[in-house]
């Protein structure tokens, strides 16, 4: 059972599938009522999703268009997809895009990053009245995904990474009003960031005895009774997960980076995070969805670097998109091969994308694009999506698009990316919650956006 | 007193007044709490022994643990009122005439509502080099013990040429809404609402953010009765107070503010980037409490008439006084501090059923309301009289059958967990290794991670820690931060490079200086710096057969099995 469970937690998800209602702590029964009117896929069982955080900019990346300004070692030239790929940017990624869909005919409603981010990760609009309510995708996801949870399970469902630190950015949104069980385990792969963990083989033994000890040391935990403040126990609950995940010879192997392997990743803290991710979804320890973030993408200035000196290494060291995609390519390239080689990739959806586009055109006064909501594109591998296809298609731009080529004929919003998600998961995302605080029902995804009736979907065109 | 002696009472058959003898009552507060408890029945825990104490309410006004020698000088002292004279200390004295220049840290009393403030007035990125201006005027106030009102109506009334050199400025500007591409453009209204909705907030306890999309008729009957009748245009009658609020960018794109009062008046026809399109309304500002017009006096514009309004409406110092409550006990005699239901305080006209008037204790409320209006708005005041009561004094441990119902009686102490700058110092302090922190864009460094800022000062130059406070509930300060416990957190105590460096016997340290002890000192002076209490038997037994295996290594053990213990980080 996923460890931060109590016993008396355990009753309630246990609870779940008989009386399909499920206790929130304080707040009465959910009655969750899942609607029957979709059928969801069931064609992932973990989803990992990359979040580049700030926007990117689609002209400059997977919906290609060329400028008299575009830099020469972009290197842009036909790709068997039939588009323009910048291989100078992303050279391994084109080798992985047989088995990506590419989706050109997304847009986003904010332009604003924290209301962006908040749309990216929730799937609702930002609402000031609920907000503090509102659970993230991956909170949903575990949420759903706890109640099939398995013994063997020794990770909790909702994993985030290296969200990047600053206001400007948004923030990362955890549970809400959902149970503490399904939020995020935040970690931060970077320099300086240690994985606590990761247990050193030298320090094995001494932390065992150390355990030892303090088990019958601290009489504080000990104390029984319903006049024990019930915090004691939750801190006792903590700390026996944190044991048995540190002790657990799994976890290593997962937070273990080889060094050969970090250098195909394109040893940075986001190659890392991507690794940590595969060996999650290798070890099947129940991580049902990864976040892993990647900030930096918010070009408002200085897109192509610093300065257009020196080789295409020094360039990827000033900056702009250069510094971006060099992280990104060889980090998505390596997790798509691997997922592919260990036979994972079948069930295991892979999103990527960010909270908005960029503004088609020449470039600011600074060497820059600004937000641009009409526009914004995504890459998606694995969990049933065929891959080698291109959806949607833009004007000579990128400003507008042109073809949505799904069966929904208008832009693809985060409701449906939501509800793509949710459906491969084998989630209902129609399904609605009770006991929210504010008293308001919960859906999954609605089927109303800021303008008004959408219907949202699932982009069952992916899948084909 | 204590755990043992109320069990032999009991066993004894004693009546099970938890604490032995009614515990006495030394002010208004204890007046209040016990004889409601009386009424009703509820047993409370016995009064908290004085290490207990000692502890709670250094870590509560201070944000630091007891040191060992103060913990050993108070336990010892036998004089009577020692703990009314304990929290005297906790207070740094006023500067007095002729001071001359001070040094830049004058007490943890300071650091530590310093960023209680800063956490509330969101004093964050979103105002750049602002944060220190902000951060060093809040600092000030509380240095001066400013009253309270003033401190309000000084911030909600500045203006300046740069909030990066007008500190008080940047609670206005912290609020504002941008347009278009975010950096530029201001959006007025949205702005001037934003100020209504947080100073309304945040001074009188009450939230309008419910109502500010639509009226509170037809969604707000289950939540709140008085927000249930409040329509969106009350907001904007609240928010018409700032119409004339000028904030925007001095230099268009970099977070550095000019407030003035230049801008014409609030201006129903501009669109709102934030909430939903706003309708024909009277939009002439009315304060939302009573109805109170803008009467045009001179010398005082709208901005600094709403300031006084507020500062002078009863409410605002209910709000206050609860606000400091539900921090020092745990939970507010109105809980959420900012859920104010107007409809439902007075106990001579209560609701009608099913509500129940809000406050668990009103005429506890009023009367310390009213209490710290007596005192000119004095925080110290506040502070003092909270703790000292006996009411704030009982113990976090009670024996027997303890029924949820209780919580409202404060028959026991809440328990909570430090917050993340109070565990890091206390990790600093407890293993005698501190580092040096630098505050970010000054030249000026810093001890304890509480002296910060805001948390971005030390997070370039210690990115670890600063992930690690993350983990611990630090955030952007877009949202509050928490003091939710975690898996995550509990790795870190257990294995975190951070934790395991400083358990280790290093130059300087506490260790190093106490392994030229004898072991009962050791054991001793361990125990006393991490859970400020001596051993008890089996733990002092336990503990040095730890050290009689191997000195240095168990002496390294012990400290990481006290840091480890869960009456460490709890404060209780």
């Amino acid at each position: 059972m996923f460890p931060t469970l109590t016993r008396r937690k355990f009753w309630q998800y246990g609870a779940v599938s008989v009386t399909g209602g499920v206790l929130a702590p304080g707040t009465g029964r959910l009655n969750a009522a899942a609607t029957g009117k979709v059928t969801p896929r069931g064609s992932a069982d973990a989803v990992i999703f990359l979040n580049l955080v700030g926007g990117p900019s689609q002209m400059d990346t997977f919906d290609f268009k060329q400028y008299k300004f575009t830099p020469e070692d972009l290197a842009v030239k036909a790709h068997p997809l039939g588009i323009q790929w910048p291989h100078g940017l992303l050279p391994k990624t084109a080798g992985i895009l047989k088995h990506a869909a590419l989706v050109r005919s997304m847009a986003a409603w904010e332009t604003l990053h924290n209301l962006g981010q908040f749309y990216l990760q929730v799937g609702h609009a930002f609402n000031a009245a609920r907000a503090k309510e509102m659970p993230s995708i991956g909170s949903v996801v575990a949420h759903e995904m706890l109640a099939k949870a398995k013994a063997s399970d020794f990770l909790p469902p909702f994993v985030s990474m290296n969200f990047p630190a600053g206001a400007v950015n948004g923030t990362l949104i955890r549970e809400g009003y959902f149970d503490s069980s399904t939020a995020p385990l935040t970690l931060d792969v970077r320099k300086g960031g240690n994985m606590p963990f990761l247990l050193k083989d030298d320090y094995r033994d001494r932390f065992a005895s150390r355990l030892d000890f303090l088990r019958s040391f601290d009489s504080s935990r000990q104390l029984e009774g319903s006049g024990v403040n019930k915090l004691v126990r939750e801190w006792d609950s903590f700390s026996k997960s944190a044991e048995r995940m540190i002790r657990s010879p799994k976890v290593a192997g997962i937070f273990d980076l080889k060094e050969a392997d970090r250098q195909r990743y394109g040893s940075s803290a986001f190659g890392d995070a991507c690794m940590i991710a595969r060996n999650m979804v290798d070890s099947g320890g129940g991580a049902r969805f990864i976040l892993v973030n990647q900030g930096g993408w918010d070009h408002h200035g200085d897109i192509y670097g610093k300065s257009n000196k020196g080789t295409m290494e020094d360039r990827r060291a000033r900056g702009g998109l250069y510094s971006n995609c060099g992280e990104l390519d060889p980090a998505l390239a390596s997790l798509a091969a691997d997922l592919e080689a260990s036979g994972k990739l079948e069930r295991t959806l892979v999103c990527v994308m960010g909270e908005f586009g960029r503004t088609p055109g020449p470039l600011t006064d600074i060497q820059g694009r600004d937000h641009w909501p009409n526009v914004r594109c995504g890459l998606f591998l694995g969990g049933g999506v065929k891959g080698g296809k291109v959806i949607g298609a833009t004007d000579d731009q990128g400003a507008k698009i042109t073809k949505f080529e799904w069966h929904k004929n208008r832009p693809i919003y985060p409701e449906d990316v939501t509800a793509t998600i949710y459906s491969a998961l084998g989630i209902d995302w129609t399904k609605k919650l009770g006991g929210a605080p504010s008293g308001r029902e919960f859906i999954y995804v609605e089927d109303m956006s800021p303008t008004g009736f959408i219907g949202s979907t699932e982009i069952r065109e992916l899948f084909a | 007193m204590g755990l043992l002696q109320t069990l032999a009472a009991a066993l004894a058959g004693v009546p099970l007044l938890a604490g032995g003898p009614a515990a006495a009552r030394k002010n208004l507060i204890d007046e209040f709490i016990f004889s409601k408890m009386e009424k009703s029945g509820v047993p409370h825990a016995p009064i908290a022994s004085d290490e207990e104490f000692l502890r709670r309410v250094t870590l509560d006004l201070t944000g630091r643990l007891p040191s060992p020698e103060t913990i050993r000088a108070f336990t010892a002292d036998k004089t009577p009122g020692k703990r009314d004279a304990y929290i005297e200390t906790l207070f740094p004295k006023l500067p007095t005439m002729g001071i001359g220049r001070r040094p830049t840290r004058v007490g943890p009393y300071l650091d530590r509502w310093s960023t209680f403030f800063g956490d509330m007035f969101r004093n964050n990125e979103q105002l750049r080099e602002g944060i220190n201006s902000f951060h060093d005027y809040i600092y000030k106030a509380l240095e001066l013990n400013i009253p309270y009102d003033e401190f309000v109506r000084d911030m909600i009334t500045a203006s300046g040429v740069s909030t990066w050199t007008t500190g008080p400025a940047n609670f206005v500007a912290r609020h504002r809404i941008m347009a278009g591409d975010g950096y530029s453009e201001m959006n007025h209204e949205d702005t001037a609402d934003e100020l209504a909705i947080w100073t309304t907030r945040l001074f009188l306890g009450v939230d309008m953010e419910c109502f500010s999309c639509h009226d509170g008729k037809g969604h707000l009957e289950k939540v709140s009765l008085w927000a249930a009748r409040q329509k969106r245009a009350d907001v904007w009658r609240q928010a018409a107070w700032f119409g004339k609020t000028y904030v925007a960018p001095v230099y268009g794109r970099i977070p550095e503010f000019r407030v003035n009062d230049s801008e014409k008046g609030y201006n129903l026809k501009t669109k709102s980037v934030v909430r939903l399109p706003r309708y024909p309304a009277d939009v002439a500002p009315a304060f939302i409490l009573n109805g109170a017009r803008y009467d045009a006096r001179p010398g005082e514009n709208e901005r600094e008439q709403y300031a006084r309004l507020l500062t002078a409406h009863p409410q605002f110092a209910r709000a206050t006084v609860n606000l400091f409550w539900a921090e020092l006990m745990g939970r507010g005699i109105v809980d959420p501090p900012f859920g104010f239901d107007m409809d439902r305080q007075d106990p001579a006209n209560p609701p009608p059923a099913p509500w129940t008037v809000q406050p668990s204790h009103p005429e506890l409320l009023n009367a310390l309301a009213e209490d710290f209006r007596k005192h000119g708005h004095d925080l110290r005041h506040l502070m003092r009289t909270i703790v000292q009561s006996n009411a704030y004094q009982l113990s976090s441990y009670f024996p027997g059958d303890w029924k949820p119902a209780y919580d409202t009686y404060f028959a026991r102490h809440a328990t909570r967990r430090m917050s993340a700058e109070e565990f890091w110092d206390a990790v600093q302090d407890a293993t005698g290794i501190h580092d040096s922190y630098k505050v970010k864009d000054l030249d000026r460094k810093f001890k304890y991670i509480m002296e910060a800022s805001f948390n971005q000062d030390f997070a370039a130059s210690h990115p670890s820690l600063w992930n690690m406070m993350q983990d611990w509930g630090q955030t952007d300060r877009e949202d509050p931060p928490t003091d939710r416990a975690s898996m995550v957190q509990a790795a870190s105590l257990m294995n975190h490079e951070l934790i395991l460096n400083r358990v280790k016997v290093a130059k300087g340290g506490r260790l190093e200086k106490l392994l030229a002890k004898d072991n009962d000192a050791l054991v001793d002076e361990l125990f006393l710096a991490t859970v400020s209490r001596k051993p008890n038997e089996r733990e002092r037994a336990m503990s040095l057969d730890l050290l009689s295996k191997q000195r240095e290594r168990g002496a390294e053990d012990l400290l990481w099995a006290l840091l480890n213990r869960a009456d460490f980080i709890l404060v209780q």
